[in-house]
């Protein structure tokens, strides 16, 4: 007898149907998967058969089992078909008498005595499915969490096979899984991480503030332990709150990739991902056999830190290239062909030279001028390109730690941060940009207007500095930013000498 | 070119033959007919070079002519030790060069005011700072400046020579065609234009690291005197110091903070040798009895703000975060006056987010 169940697969973030269709026939009892199915998929028998026959009342056919996962030509990967497996063997016995099958969605992963497991990437199959126009779908009881979130779609949450069974013969009743509001859990999240505690730095926080509201990259330079990653780790909690579109799109990722938390099920803080730099290239652009996503794409929507940025491989640096320009990076590998989402924030830090002392008070550097600017050069051009500001940042003394001034806290340097988000919203109303950053050439002239007298500061600064034509639109755009956190319509001259000061790189007093 | 000075290039030529080597060879085998016999008389200098050494420097006798052209034809002047051209002050050292090699002015060779500028490769802000303006006010005042194309302290006093429209000398350790370090190529092209770049060593040779000490007493003999701004104990101006002190050069020192380790040398010269300590430039011109072209420094006007960052920084140099702390400006405002200031040229910015007069 033949009968067929729905389950979805995924191809990067999206999802697509698969028809999982079993034909139980006489012969000899054998068990066989078609359908380009991976290893994990092929011993799906053996689970199976665990699964139902240690399920009470159920039993395991003795015949000929054959099963087909269609769409034929795709392949497909990871335990998600174990469930639909079983309930379509179930099905073609006629131990499930539920003649609607085909209204369900059915995914995951059994375990030998026929619990259900939870599965990655619940969150984009629901989606997809959602938008295919499917109404109930299936899934493993840990999954709950992160489907509660998205509505228009009834889920059910299953712990074991008995369970479904029960559920789909009718002899049970089981609640839908109710939805969460995002905004209720929104405000529940703890920042640990918070400016207050970060003492001194004006120079380097007031920089991070600016980054945080025009969205640009941003690279700080200083010695050992002088607080490089202190304060990019409290980089997240000054950026906007995410809306729910953007927490989507960031726990979509984060379920694909494994990672995401089962007890919340959503990402509601801004990713923070910091690789070591070992890291390989795939590690960090994604790919891998099944096209994972990497470290990039993990920091869409938030902040991705490189730590003692020239130690990265070049080539992974450079990789880094077309999404820090396109917000999107496509991953290409022999079967499929994927594109993931990757608008990130790059804060990068390094020391200022080999031995890590170069202009610091306390320790003598012993780098030669040569070897400065080598270490230097190993950031190539077109990423420095790609990095607007770049701030210096001196070791904190004793003195500053113990001082008693007080730090402004990152509350409130969120709400100039939002604000100034805000006018940027409105300013690229209807066009695919979110932020200064980001700015066209073509818009420069349009709002980066200068005034006589920031034309006059513009050329002290090419006469002091050694300042490129593409320096010149970096300090355009920062300036831009600076105007609208101090809500001006205009770009005035103290908000250009400003975005100058952020140029380190280029002082000619460095090395 | 006479034979004699030809022959003086053409023993220079070779690395193996050291100064004392070149020499005897030169006194032994001298004459007309240098390059024709020199085949037959290898029982003459067979204590001074091998067999195989001998029939290595014959076999580039051929070769001669075409390698002093090219020398010649790459705008290299050459100036042996019998030319008119050769500065007498360098007969004075030891082991007077036989050869010069020469880019730019040579004119400035045999100028009665260059004075030598030296010290550590790895200058502090400090170091810097006053070897920039040593450097800057003694070029106004008609001195050039000598020094060795090196990393720190030769490099800044090299640049801010040429900034202020003076002459510099340069002298190398390896050959003119091999410059070293290579990020100073750039500057050494300046030096040609505008200064002289001179080397003892043949243009096709690489300086070992025995070179670079040895090379020094060349700057003390071109010079009559001797400007050490910032060394520690071990730096190589501690040669420079040596070859000044023999060669009957004015030897002047500029003291450094005593907590810093790269003002050690220059700190102990002044407590052991009882040595000129300057602190201003006028020292040094007094020594030279010369009158002094004053500097006239810029005015400026500073505004109330501006005038308060002003007289911090006058206590020494801060970070941003000290000037923050010890003047209750914003952040804001702060970063706007800094740059300004920086920009009109009343403070600097250095590296480690620091700032100075």
């Amino acid at each position: 007898m033949i009968s067929k169940v729905l389950s979805y697969g995924l191809m990067g973030i999206n999802g697509y149907k698969v028809e999982v269709e079993i034909d139980i026939n006489n012969g000899l009892p054998g068990y066989e998967v078609v359908g380009l199915a991976d290893t994990a998929i092929k011993e799906s028998k053996e689970r199976v058969k665990s699964a139902i026959k240690n399920t009470s009342l159920l039993d395991f056919p003795k015949y000929k089992i054959v099963v087909n996962l269609a769409p034929a030509d795709t392949k497909k990967e990871g335990a998600y078909y174990d469930l639909p497996i079983a309930i379509g063997i179930l099905r073609a016995t006629d131990q499930i008498k539920n003649e609607n099958l085909k209204d369900y969605i059915i995914i995951g992963e059994l375990s030998l005595n026929g619990d259900i497991r939870k599965i990655n990437g619940i969150l984009p199959i629901l989606i997809s499915s959602r938008e295919a126009g499917f109404k109930k779908v299936i899934i493993p009881y840990e999954n709950a969490k992160e489907a509660s979130f998205i509505e228009g779609i009834e889920t059910y949450a299953f712990k074991t096979l008995k369970d479904v069974v029960n559920f789909l013969n009718g002899e049970e009743n089981f609640d839908k899984v109710e939805i969460t509001n995002f905004e209720t859990i929104k405000n529940t999240s703890i920042v640990c991480d918070d400016f207050a505690l970060v003492k001194g730095q004006y120079n380097a926080k007031r920089a991070l503030e600016i980054a945080a509201a025009g969205g640009h990259n941003m690279l700080m330079i200083g010695p050992p332990g002088s607080g490089k990653t202190m304060l990019a780790r409290c980089f997240p909690s000054i950026l906007p709150d995410m809306s729910f579109e953007e927490a989507l799109e960031v726990t979509k990722i984060h379920s694909i990739a494994g990672i995401l938390d089962s007890n919340t099920g959503i990402i509601v803080n801004r990713p923070f991902r910091s690789p070591h730099h070992t890291a390989t290239t795939v590690a960090l652009a994604g790919g891998g056999r099944t096209a994972k996503p990497g470290e990039i794409s993990l920091a869409h929507n938030g902040v991705l830190f490189l730590d003692e940025m020239p130690e990265y491989s070049r080539t992974s640096v450079e990789a880094m290239r077309q999404p820090l320009e396109d917000g999107i990076i496509t991953v290409a590998r022999n079967a499929q062909t994927v594109d993931y989402p990757a608008r990130f924030n790059l804060i990068a830090s390094m020391n200022p030279c080999p031995c890590g002392y170069y202009g610091s008070k306390k320790v003598e550097c012993k780098c030669t001028a040569s070897q400065i600017h080598k270490y230097l050069n190993k950031l190539s051009g077109p990423i420095m390109d790609r990095i607007d500001l770049h701030v210096e940042v001196d070791n904190v003394d004793y003195d500053d730690l113990s001082s008693t001034r007080l730090e402004e806290s990152s509350s409130t340097i969120k709400e100039r941060v939002n604000k100034a988000r805000q006018i940027q919203a409105e300013r690229f109303k209807g066009t695919n940009i979110y932020n200064n950053a980001s700015m066209t050439n073509k818009m420069f002239n349009k709002f980066c207007k200068l005034d006589e007298e920031c034309k006059l500061i513009m050329k002290m600064a090419f006469e002091n500095y050694n300042l490129t034509a593409r320096a010149n639109n970096r300090i355009l755009k920062v300036a831009r930013t600076i105007a609208d956190l101090d809500n001006s319509e205009d770009i005035k001259s103290n908000h250009i000498l400003e975005a100058i000061s952020y140029r380190a790189l280029d002082n000619k007093y460095w090395v | 070119m006479i034979i004699e000075e030809k022959i003086l290039v053409f023993l220079n030529s070779f690395d193996f033959l050291s100064h004392k080597k070149c020499g005897k060879i030169f006194d032994a085998l001298n004459g007309e007919d240098f390059f024709k016999n020199f085949i037959k008389n290898y029982n003459k200098i067979e204590d001074v070079v091998s067999y195989v050494q001998f029939s290595n420097m014959y076999a580039q006798i051929d070769n001669f002519d075409n390698y002093l052209n090219g020398i010649l034809k790459n705008g290299i002047k050459i100036i042996t030790i019998l030319s008119k051209d050769y500065p007498e002050t360098l007969k004075n050292i030891d082991e007077p060069p036989y050869v010069l090699y020469c880019k730019g002015d040579i004119s400035l060779l045999k100028s009665e005011f260059n004075l030598a500028i030296v010290g550590t490769r790895h200058p502090t802000n400090y170091g810097k700072q006053i070897t920039e303006k040593f450097s800057t006010e003694l070029t106004i005042n008609g001195f050039n400046i000598v020094s060795g194309l090196a990393d720190g302290v030769d490099t800044i006093s090299h640049t801010a020579c040429l900034l202020n429209k003076g002459k510099t000398i340069a002298v190398v350790a390896g050959g003119l065609d091999n410059i070293y370090p290579s990020g100073n190529i750039k500057l050494s092209e300046k030096i040609c234009e505008k200064g002289l770049l001179i080397s003892e060593k043949p243009p096709h040779y690489k300086a070992k690291n025995y070179d670079f000490p040895i090379r020094n007493r060349i700057i003390a003999g071109l010079s009559r005197g001797v400007l050490i701004t910032e060394a520690s104990l071990k730096s190589g101006t501690m040669h420079t110091k040596e070859y000044a002190i023999n060669y009957g050069k004015e030897l002047f020192v500029v003291p450094g903070n005593i907590t810093s380790n790269a003002s050690e040398g220059c700190n102990a010269l002044i407590k052991d040798l009882r040595i000129n300590m300057v602190t201003t430039v006028d020292d040094i011109l007094k020594v030279f009895d010369k009158p002094q072209n004053k500097v006239i420094p810029k005015s400026i006007q500073l505004s109330i703000d501006e005038a308060i960052i002003f007289n911090l920084l006058k206590t020494g140099e801060k970070t941003f975060d000290e000037i923050l702390i010890n003047t209750n400006f914003d952040v804001k405002t702060l970063t706007n006056l800094l740059t300004m200031m920086s920009f009109r040229g009343i403070i600097k910015k250095l590296a480690g987010n620091i700032y100075s007069l």
